[in-house]
């Protein structure tokens, strides 16, 4: 619980960045009944890497160097 | 997660009251999370802007749409790195990669400017050293 505040309290902390580690708490709760640690909640947040690669590789598909 | 709105509500409320201390690394991560969201921001719109046809205005050519495409890419292992390490080299490398890499006619946009500046926004706040590409935007 510390780690969701310390995340979650940040005073620059942009709607969209609560919601993803509000999304990754989910999904930790979900699998394994417990709340996740900070380091699990980091180690979680390179999940937006994957909606840049899916959008660039949806645009390499239709524009093939 | 019904249940677990009003709990975390409450939790933002006491967090912002007692403003805890985060880790060097968690604040990190949260830097580098804020940047791949107007990473991907840029992107968006740089496809966007692809998609107009050639000749219109705010057509942006394959080429520039590949130099956002390289650096959306490369920024991601290095946002990466930052959050492990706390160095922004491969960051710095990026940029001046993609400054390169982008023509003259992209650097004058106004639309990929306007989403430029919010990138510059984040990363100025990872360090206000790293260069700007898009000069000046």
């Amino acid at each position: 619980m510390p780690a969701l505040m310390a995340i979650l309290a940040i005073e620059q902390a942009s709607m969209p960045l609560i919601l993803m580690v509000l999304g990754i708490i989910k999904a930790h709760v979900n699998a394994t009944g417990k709340f996740p640690s900070e380091d699990e909640i980091i180690a979680a947040i390179p999940i937006k890497a994957e909606a840049i690669k899916e959008l660039w590789a949806a645009w390499d598909v239709t524009h093939p160097a | 997660m019904k249940r677990l709105t009003p709990l975390v509500l409450l939790v933002v409320m006491l967090g912002c009251a007692s403003n805890p201390a985060l880790s060097p690394k968690a604040q990190r991560a949260v830097q580098a999370g804020k940047v791949l969201d107007v990473v991907q921001a840029l992107s968006e719109t740089a496809i966007n802007l692809n998609a107009v046809p050639s000749g219109q205005p705010g057509h942006l050519t394959n080429n520039d749409t590949r130099a956002v495409r390289d650096f959306a890419l490369a920024i991601i292992p290095a946002c990466q790195s930052y959050v492990d390490t706390g160095t922004f080299a491969g960051i710095q490398t990026a940029l001046d990669s993609f400054g390169k890499a982008l023509s003259a006619n992209a650097r004058v946009s106004v639309t990929l400017k306007a989403v430029w500046t919010l990138v510059q926004l984040q990363l100025a706040i990872i360090s206000p050293l790293l260069a700007n590409p898009m000069g000046g935007a």
